[in-house]
């Protein structure tokens, strides 16, 4: 069920209904009960897998918290010594070390047999031949994979290792943890949500409250133009020029690039909003996961304001730990000692960086055109970080420090970086593909034809929707730099919120690209 | 002031979604004129005494203002292209939401198909101008595709809003104004088919007719019962492959247990007066408006034998006919220099040349 149905609505509806009906103290039973409904009418018996993480994670959250409260006790025995105090510390440690590597191996693990299985098995397979020309293949496993595994396995892991670092106490009703890790709007595309977050307003069960209403539907309607009348309007343009990409002039396939970046944040931020505007409808509070993307400086900053939860699940568990393992700080010392003060403490600091941006890369996909997309991101940014100093001395040459067009110039040069990164994550044929698309695209210019612009999916009519939608898309991104528009409409005068909001839905409904489409010849050839 | 917004704000979306709905519903209007026969029956038809239900063979071949001057009763054409037995079903609800007819006929033709021909503009016409909340609802729900959505036949803007880029001045101008397409639902044909095969049937008979639609059939025979009104089943008559004496012998059965009558017109072809070669504008079912005229002649004769129907002797009705067979015949006058033209350019002297 996609979140911008008709079928979706429908459910919301029902779930709205019902979950203010319900004793407050009730109300998230009602948002599990439609979690699982949502998740068995997507996944039929596949359910099994959200199940096994949610109970590994209540239980493993639940011994953890046992051992703390062992330790307590033990601790607070009169008399005990303080070296037995520390002994008592490390040994718990260490206990709920075991049950956090237990989960972490546990639920990464079907992670990765389900998502990365096939992925490695390809290239062992492909190793066989090409080194040992054997020709005695691995079997493919071909799983099913589960729909949001990666979200609610990173949101639950999330979960396990802050209680390891003691940052908030364990949940103890089980109906709640499993509402935390299968809470139905944010299980297709996220935001991974921590759980001091979310469950603030995620158990409350908060009372009706028509701004929630009014705010909550105003988001849903904004992410379904940006998903509707921009999104998937375009997409239908990038599907067809990349099938056709090795006969296509390079200025289709440029447009495409271009294209490419407004739908996946079009599709992928307007998902988010409808995520956060269901929520709202509920009382409950969703991280955001965007703020403003393409209005980055740096690919650094592009990637603070983008899909911003799981760079900063990645920062955390990932960059951070790394950084500060014991044997990172060891690498550092001697790094020091051979390469010099100054470059050497940056190189624990890139190695934790080459391990997030190459997970960032499986992240998005167990394909090797992931991984070099993931991975060069980490060079550009290694590379802009190594030569600012020579960034700064131009600037200097330039006398344009701190001007509107150095800011203009970063963030298109930005943008452009980005377009072309995506390309990578476009490009199912491979890495070839991508770097072709790249080249052409960048070589072949010229002028492009609007019959050729029609024959790929976009008339003039459609194409000119397409480019007002994305206009209308990012004159709101800037609006919201000054605060939220969706608070500057509540306080606009009636007949300017009335007709906003009007524009709003009927954009919506009659430019939004969805249904069967209405070919008159189809209905001639059936007046028999 | 506090319940005044709110009811404004909802009186506002209501207003929106009835023009909206209005402006992108297509018209059928220049073509696809059979899509406006279900609707058109709530500003023609008045009561009409007899109600015909099925699929084109009905709207082509029966003409309720020709069977007005020739046998002086009131009908109207509730067919659609490829109407399957529900939404004949449903076609009947909605009508008896409004009126009560003296007698219903069904072409039963397509009871020999199931739903593997429901297609989507077909229904898309037979439902879209349904008015009833209730017949319309099990329409939509018994003819929906796979990817259909039956909330769009009731905001039928969500089906039709890419039309947004062919909106074009019929669409604003005809979205509340009045136009009248069809004649009491028939459509008036005036070609005539450039060649004509009549072609033998090669597969053989369906042992039973499909369970929908011969679920269906027996509902409508169920409603009408229990309304009170009559019902004749008929074929029109009709050359296309796909019928057996066999279904003949079944739908005979079946008159004899629910005590009704069953006509398959197609074997008095030669009693009414029927030219396979000049009377059909395809090869041998729907016919044009000679054809319909004999055939309609002769249906409502039979009907006024057999059926008790109402005489309009200068009564209110019986005006306001006459006004509509007056720009009937004004129609047929207009267009019939098209028919001999067609009888000309293909060269048909004589009867039955095929």
């Amino acid at each position: 069920m996609s979140y911008a149905s008709l079928a979706f609505a429908g459910f919301v509806a029902l779930a709205l209904v019902l979950y203010y009906i319900v004793p407050a103290r009730f109300r998230y039973v009602i948002l599990l009960i439609f979690s699982y409904v949502f998740y068995v009418m997507a996944c039929n018996k596949y359910v099994i897998y959200i199940i096994v993480t949610t109970v590994s994670t209540y239980f493993i959250a639940r011994l953890m918290e046992r051992s703390d409260v062992s330790l307590k006790a033990a601790l607070s025995k009169e008399g005990i010594e303080k070296e037995a105090k520390k002994a008592l510390k490390k040994q718990n440690k260490s206990h709920k070390k075991t049950l956090l590597t237990f989960a972490l191996i546990f639920n990464f693990g079907i992670l990765a047999v389900l998502k990365y299985g096939d992925f490695v098995i390809a290239n062992i397979n492909l190793v066989k031949l090409n080194v040992f020309h054997s020709t005695s293949f691995l079997g493919f496993i071909n799983p099913v994979l589960p729909l949001g595994i990666s979200f609610y396995t990173f949101q639950s892991m999330g979960y396990l290792i802050d209680l390891y670092y003691g940052k908030y106490e364990c949940e103890k009703n089980f109906l709640k943890t499993a509402l935390y890790v299968s809470y139905f709007p944010q299980i297709i595309q996220g935001p991974i949500s921590r759980f001091n977050d979310l469950s603030k307003t995620l158990f409350s069960g908060a009372s009706f409250n028509s701004l929630n209403m009014k705010y909550g539907l105003y988001r849903i309607f904004w992410g379904l133009f940006k998903k509707l009348v921009v999104a998937d309007r375009v997409a239908v343009y990038v599907t067809n020029t990349i099938d056709r990409y090795q006969e296509l002039r390079g200025v289709y396939l440029l447009i495409a690039v271009f294209f490419y970046s407004m739908q996946i944040y079009g599709d992928f931020s307007g998902g988010i909003d409808i995520t956060i505007g269901v929520s709202q409808l509920f009382g409950v509070k969703v991280t955001e996961n965007f703020d403003r993307p393409f209005f980055s400086k740096s690919v650094s900053e592009y990637w603070n304001r983008w899909h911003m939860t799981l760079g900063t699940w990645f920062r955390d568990y990932i960059f951070y730990p790394i950084t500060v393992s014991k044997s990172m700080i060891d690498l550092g010392k001697k790094c020091r000692k051979l390469l010099g003060e100054a470059l050497g403490k940056r190189v624990p600091i890139y190695i934790a960086m080459f391990t997030v941006w190459f997970t960032t890369g499986l992240w998005h996909g167990a394909q090797w055109r992931y991984i070099i997309w993931g991975l060069l991101n980490f060079v550009i940014i290694l590379i802009s970080t190594e030569c600012e100093g020579v960034f700064g001395r131009i600037n200097g040459f330039l006398k344009w420090e701190g001007t509107f067009i150095q800011r203009l110039f970063r963030v298109v040069r930005t943008f452009l970086i980005m377009s072309f990164l995506r390309v990578f994550d476009l490009s199912s044929a491979g890495i070839s593909q991508a770097l072709f698309v790249i080249r052409k695209s960048l070589t072949d210019i010229s002028l492009p034809a609007l019959d050729m612009m029609t024959e790929l999916g976009l008339d003039e009519k459609e194409l000119k929707a397409a480019v007002i939608g994305i206009v209308i898309m990012f004159v709101f991104d800037l609006i919201q730099r000054r605060g939220s528009v969706t608070d500057r409409l509540m306080r606009a005068p009636l007949m300017v919120r009335w007709s906003l909001t009007a524009a709003l839905v009927i954009a919506v409904v009659i430019f939004g690209s969805y249904g069967p489409g209405y070919d008159s010849r189809a209905f001639i050839y059936l007046q028999f | 002031m506090k319940i005044l917004k709110p009811i404004a704000a909802a009186a506002i979306t209501l207003i929106c979604l009835f023009v909206l709905n209005r402006v992108f519903t297509p018209k059928y209007i220049k073509e696809n004129t059979d899509g406006r026969i279900t609707g058109e029956f709530y500003t023609q038809a008045k009561d009409p005494d007899v109600v015909f239900l099925g699929a084109s063979t009905v709207h082509y071949c029966v003409s309720p203002d020709y069977m007005w001057k020739t046998s002086g009763f009131t009908s109207y054409d509730r067919s659609n292209a490829s109407q399957t037995m529900w939404q004949s079903y449903y076609m009947l609800k909605d009508t008896l939401s409004v009126t009560r007819p003296s007698l219903v006929v069904l072409d039963v033709s397509f009871v020999r198909n199931g739903e593997e021909f429901i297609e989507e503009p077909s229904s898309r016409k037979a439902i879209d101008g349904m008015r009833d909340p209730l017949a319309k609802l099990g329409a939509a729900m018994s003819s929906k595709g796979e990817d259909e959505q039956v909330i769009s036949y009731f905001l039928p803007v969500l089906r039709f809003h890419s039309r947004w880029k062919e909106l074009d001045r019929d669409d604003w101008v005809y979205a509340f104004k009045r136009i009248d397409v069809t004649h009491d639902g028939y459509l008036m044909d005036f070609s005539i088919a450039k060649e004509q095969h009549i072609y033998e049937n090669t597969q053989p008979p369906l042992p039973a007719f499909p369970e929908k639609s011969a679920d269906y059939l027996n509902r409508i025979i169920r409603e009408c019962a229990d309304k009170g009104i009559p019902l004749f089943l008929m074929r029109t008559p009709s050359f296309q492959t796909g019928w057996y004496d066999e279904y003949d012998e079944m739908m005979d059965d079946l008159g004899e247990k629910e005590g009704l009558a069953y006509v398959n017109f197609t074997k008095k072809v030669e009693e009414i007066g029927i030219d396979v070669r000049r009377d059909y504008i395809d090869d041998g079912q729907h016919m044009n408006v000679v054809g319909a005229h004999k055939f309609s002649e002769y249906l409502g004769g039979y009907l006024r034998d057999n059926y008790e129907l109402p005489f309009h002797d200068n009564d209110a009705v019986s005006d306001v006919w006459n006004r509509k067979l007056s720009v009937y015949e004004s129609a047929v006058e207009a267009g019939m220099a098209d028919y001999e033209s067609a009888l000309e350019a293909l060269d048909i002297k004589e009867e039955g040349d095929i």
